[in-house]
């Protein structure tokens, strides 16, 4: 039983690990809002997109080309894709559109910018990814359901069925707080995934 | 004659003085830049978003047909508007 659950933590570990944590995901949503407001404006995420262009092109070509992209197989595929017109490298145009699709479905309540818990939700769904059940190029509440309890069985490292503030570290202490509807200092999947519901549906 | 002598180096260190602040504020800008592009590297190494980014790509925000020729008119409109934004937010670093 022992190999059993080492080999299930090898497995599982990675997204604990691979996940920033919470002061950094502050400091990364405070950079982007430039206007201090609280949320993350179009015009704030698209000159964010800008200076991460820019860091890509190292050339300084204005064009992300293949080997500029140091990335693992998946962002290759994604490289492949956003590649429109196919000719081996990401223009500002093709780049932008990506980009904009992203904040797209980042913006789960439609309202044009990014809460702080949208935000965190971006940074989750990159590790996690999302599947579009009704095809309709958004992020419903019930398709996010699915990427959270995938989620949560990644970040449950023991596999006991709730999450300690070590393994979701990546949460602020004051979000887990208010998760943790009963209390009792961890999360069940149930409080993880409504805290999250809550948090869109009030923000 | 002493007039005429001075009056170019009086303009030279005018103009040096002047573009101080701008000179300044060009390495503010910089640096903030540098900082904001560390600290969403830190979050995010991804510049294309990951699995969520593998996702957008597929949706229709993201990849238009070529093919169709109304979506090639407006994606071409839409691409150098981007590039016309791009210009000018590197033009605004190095200023």
């Amino acid at each position: 039983m022992c190999w059993i659950a080492l080999a299930a933590c090898l497995l599982i570990a990675p997204l604990a690990r691979a996940l920033p944590a919470a002061a950094q995901i502050a400091t990364a949503f405070k950079a982007l809002d430039a206007t201090g407001n609280g949320s993350i404006s179009v015009e704030e995420w698209e000159r964010g997109s800008f200076a991460l262009f820019r860091a890509a092109d190292k050339n300084n070509n204005d064009f992300i080309d293949a080997d500029e992209l140091a990335g693992s197989a998946l962002a290759q595929d994604t490289f492949l894709r956003a590649d429109t017109n196919r000719d081996g490298k990401l223009s500002v145009g093709e780049f932008m559109a990506l980009r904009r699709a992203l904040f797209q479905l980042a913006d789960i309540d439609r309202n044009d910018s990014l809460s702080r818990t949208e935000f965190d939700l971006l940074i989750l769904m990159e590790q996690v990814g999302w599947q579009d059940q009704n095809r309709n190029d958004r992020i419903e509440l019930s398709e996010l359901g699915e990427s959270l309890k995938k989620a949560f069985a990644l970040l449950d490292t023991d596999q006991d069925g709730h999450l300690t503030p070590a393994e979701a570290a990546y949460l602020a202490a004051d979000t887990f707080k208010h998760y943790d509807r009963d209390g009792d200092g961890r999360l069940t999947v149930d409080e993880f995934v409504g805290g999250y519901r809550h948090s869109l549906q009030t923000e | 004659m002493k007039r005429t002598t001075f009056a170019p180096l009086f303009t030279a260190i005018s103009l040096l003085v002047a573009s101080q602040p701008l000179l300044a504020a060009s390495k503010k800008a910089d640096a903030r830049n540098a900082e904001l592009v560390a600290a969403l590297q830190a979050v995010s190494p991804d510049p294309l978003g990951g699995r969520l980014g593998l996702a957008a790509a597929a949706t229709s925000a993201a990849s238009q047909p070529a093919a169709k020729a109304g979506n090639a008119a407006l994606q071409t409109r839409l691409n150098k508007a981007d590039q016309v934004a791009y210009a000018q937010w590197k033009a605004e670093r190095k200023s």
